[in-house]
């Protein structure tokens, strides 16, 4: 009878001890896998949040207003949080020409962490030192209007609102309201300029992106035959025609400026 | 040895539920937010006789996570414009509360208001002659929440139907000429939002240009806009709209 008694204790606990050397085994890749999923699944909802974002910026009328959530953390699994809470935040330099920019930052534990911003109308993704413009803005449209002519059309959009930084893992919202568009530059009955110049600097903070992105933008308006250069963060239109003194573009520039609110 | 297993499996599974229940009331609490945002936007662009429908999510599992209600307008008092929100009852989120009061989502927690989304209340722009300012457009455009009071838990989602009742202006320039020489609005706010109604005079005043010349009085939560001109000028050209809707559950 002692025996019997001693056997199912030995027994209990050998079972027990099996469970835990299991537990302590499978345990851990599987929590990595949960913290994987887990910040893929948020890096992908954050990425389609910005194109919304993105969207919605250039639809945006004055007046009217747009709200979007952002998932600041990913989900937990059981008792176990499988990742820190992002920042978010809306910062503009105090200078004239600073577009502003929302930042939403991650640091992740498996994959590389990341930062994605909207500025200047576009949205550019920083990992370890390197940074591109992922969704390119709409700042240069042409259309070609035959004889050499060609309508160049500028966009500038500024972001303005109070500085503010969100640290939290409960979900954020950012708004944005249409405060002001306007033709700031416009051509009436003729063209009116020789050629166009959009110079980014000092309104941008991810320099090395915009710079790529602008020679870029250099070779899609050369294959077009429109004679863009690039150098810097400044892009030079000089259309069909390239001889001095005479005005073959049909200039228009926009500027749109929205409101940003965080909370 | 029973014991030993019966005390695990019972702090496990304790450990197990509040983090289950935890989730589900991130889930309702981030599907709250996202209707909630839907009616805002929604609400804004209502013209008369128009009507929308939206279903709320209003259980977390098996159990209602909090509750529904609509307060009407309180013409008597001329206290607010009527609001309407989720109260949450649980663990984790007791007593927070989702509001939407005259286009603005504002959350309250542990007695303090904070702005989610402003309201689109107050538009300002330009009227532009050659390229130049001439007169200021100011836009206010208040929604009201008008029918009956109620409020419901339910642990299943229910839907809402929105409906515009009237949608007039109650002041607008004649023959595209400037009416007002200057625009003051005092805003009539329950007195919980006031903390996030102030939040949103200073951050109205921090995006609109200096040379409108707006201020806000965040004590009385008035805004007071100049204009252009000096006094005895006027060059506001002042809009007033009020749209009315009706929060049915259908």
């Amino acid at each position: 009878m002692m025996e019997r008694g001693v056997v199912t204790v030995v027994a209990a606990t050998v079972l027990v001890l099996l469970a835990v050397m299991a537990l302590a085994l499978f345990l851990p890749p599987f929590l990595e896998s949960q913290t994987k999923s887990g910040e893929m699944k948020q890096a992908e909802e954050v990425r389609e949040v910005f194109s919304q974002l993105q969207t919605e910026l250039y639809r945006l009328s004055q007046g009217e207003s747009r709200t979007f959530v952002f998932p600041m953390a990913p989900s937990s699994f059981f008792l176990y949080p499988t990742g820190n809470a992002a920042t978010l935040s809306f910062g503009a330099r105090w200078t004239e020409n600073d577009f502003g920019r929302v930042t939403y930052s991650m640091t992740t534990r498996s994959y590389p962490s990341y930062t994605l911003v909207l500025e200047g109308g576009g949205v550019v993704l920083e990992q370890g030192r390197r940074s591109l413009v992922i969704l390119p803005p709409f700042l240069v449209r042409t259309l070609d209007l035959g004889d050499n002519l060609v309508r160049v059309e500028v966009e500038w959009i500024y972001l303005v609102g109070e500085n503010v930084r969100v640290s939290k893992r409960g979900p954020a919202t950012l708004t944005l309201q249409g405060l002001e568009e306007r033709y700031s530059v416009w051509a009436e009955n003729e063209p009116n300029a020789e050629n166009v110049v959009v110079d980014l600097t000092g309104r941008v903070e991810y320099d090395n992106a915009w710079g790529r992105y602008l020679q870029e933008l250099r070779d899609e308006l050369n294959a077009r035959g429109l004679n863009a250069s690039a150098s810097g963060l400044r892009l030079t239109v000089s259309g069909k025609v390239t001889t001095p003194g005479i005005k073959d573009l049909y200039y228009f520039e926009r500027y749109r400026k929205v409101g940003v609110w965080l909370a | 040895m029973i014991g030993i297993f019966t005390g695990l499996a019972v702090t496990l599974y304790s450990a197990y539920s509040r983090a289950a229940s935890r989730g589900e009331e991130g889930e309702t609490l981030n599907s709250v937010l996202a209707t909630l945002l839907q009616a805002k936007e929604r609400m804004e662009a209502l013209e008369n006789g128009e009507t929308f429908l939206l279903s709320f999510k209003l259980n977390a599992g098996g159990r209602a996570a909090g509750t529904l209600w609509v307060k009407p307008e309180n013409r008597a008092k001329s206290e607010n414009l009527g609001r309407m929100g989720f109260t949450f009852r649980g663990m984790e989120m007791e007593g927070l509360t989702l509001v939407l009061e005259d286009g603005a989502l504002i959350r309250l927690s542990g007695g303090s208001s904070d702005l989610l989304s402003p309201s689109s209340l107050v538009g300002m722009s330009e009227v532009r002659e050659n390229g130049q300012p001439r007169w200021l457009r100011v836009d206010v455009h208040h929604l009201v929440v008008e029918n009956y009071e109620f409020q419901l838990a339910s642990t299943s989602p229910v839907s809402l139907r929105f409906t515009c009742t009237s949608d007039n202006y109650r002041e607008k320039p004649e023959n595209g000429r400037p009416n007002r020489e200057n625009v003051v609005l005092r805003l009539e706010v329950s007195a919980e939002d006031r903390e996030a109604w102030r939040k949103y005079l200073t951050y109205l005043v921090s995006v609109l240009p200096p040379y409108y010349r707006v201020s806000a009085d965040p004590a009385t939560l008035t805004l007071t806009v100049l204009g252009f001109e000096d006094p005895g000028v006027k060059d506001i050209l002042y809009y007033e709209r009020w749209t009315r809707v009706r929060v049915e559950v259908v």
